[in-house]
């Protein structure tokens, strides 16, 4: 396990920042739909994927109404790759014990 | 422990977001029932000044009809889902999947051409339909595998049934403008009824 990101191992932040993945960025209400989250949930490990170098978050408006948006950064994309290749890595190594 | 398939369809689940409202089904059923419309509109033109004005004009009406659908599509997804199920905007294909889309594109186009250049046109005029239906058909099994939405199937079922039906009747060029003409119709009705299914399930929300 000592391969594994601590950041990213934690299953509320792999959902997000493998949701995150797979699109150049989302708002704040999607990711809370897809996840499942709480929006207070999702704020907390936002927080720390932010804080990570892993998220970049821009608050903006649409009209009046105001927007949150999420990106996953150059780090925060390299960091899920290298997740899922020692997860893969892992998991070969675990099956191949057995 | 989460599994490499588990992290497959979090990767998925952003183009599954792309069919979550029907408005894509419903602005591509639209446009299609004018591209098979406007083709039988101008063949029941008879032939002269009017005629030879329409099918200039005709180009012209196909390309801004397909920037006008990726403009509605887009403003509609602003107008009812972003507020109540979140914006996102997807990945760049890169550049490889764009050479490949326009290198499809454009051999098509060739092949289409030759066969109207050499005259073969009129030795498929009685299978392109059903073709063009088998294969749409197919596109659609294809999509609902991929995005994982089985509502494709009964688009695809609708194709093949078309193709079917154009092969049956013989029906020459037409059959292709009225197997856009009636599989558009099918699309645009299944549209509105996921928009309205999705619009009753999430009311209208603030942003975060």
């Amino acid at each position: 396990m000592t391969e594994l990101d601590r950041v990213i191992h934690e299953p509320a932040r792999l959902l997000i920042v493998g949701l995150l993945n797979g699109v150049k960025e989302a708002d704040f209400v999607w990711l809370m739909h897809e996840s499942g989250l709480t929006r207070g949930n999702l704020s907390s490990h936002l927080a720390k994927l932010e804080e990570a170098g892993y998220v970049e978050i821009e608050k903006t408006f649409r009209g009046k109404i105001p927007l949150t948006i999420l990106r996953l950064t150059r780090t925060g994309r390299a960091a899920f790759a290298g997740y899922r290749k020692a997860m893969s890595r892992l998991l070969a190594e675990a099956g191949g014990r057995q | 422990m989460t599994t490499p398939d588990q992290l497959r369809d979090l990767d998925s689940r952003p183009k599954r977001y792309w069919n979550v409202d029907g408005i894509p089904e419903l602005v591509m059923g639209l446009v299609w029932i004018l591209w098979g419309g406007a083709f039988l509109v101008g063949g029941a033109i008879p032939p002269g000044s009017a005629a030879n004005l329409y099918w200039m004009a005709f180009p012209a009406v196909l390309v801004l009809s397909g920037v006008a659908s990726a403009w509605l599509v887009r403003r509609l997804k602003e107008r009812f889902t972003y507020p109540r199920t979140g914006y996102i905007e997807y990945r760049d294909p890169g550049p490889l999947v764009r050479a490949l889309t326009a290198l499809i594109v454009v051999l098509t186009a060739a092949g289409v051409a030759a066969l109207i250049v050499t005259g073969r046109a009129a030795g498929v005029e009685h299978t392109a339909a059903p073709g063009i239906g088998v294969i749409l058909s197919l596109a659609f099994v294809v999509a609902s595998i991929r995005q994982k939405a089985p509502h494709f199937l009964a688009l695809a079922g609708v194709a093949l049934a078309l193709a079917a039906a154009a092969a049956a009747l013989k029906l020459g060029w037409t059959g292709m403008n009225w197997l856009f003409v009636w599989l558009g119709a099918a699309a645009t009705l299944m549209g509105a009824w996921r928009l309205r299914r999705y619009l009753r399930k999430h009311p209208a929300e603030a942003q975060a």
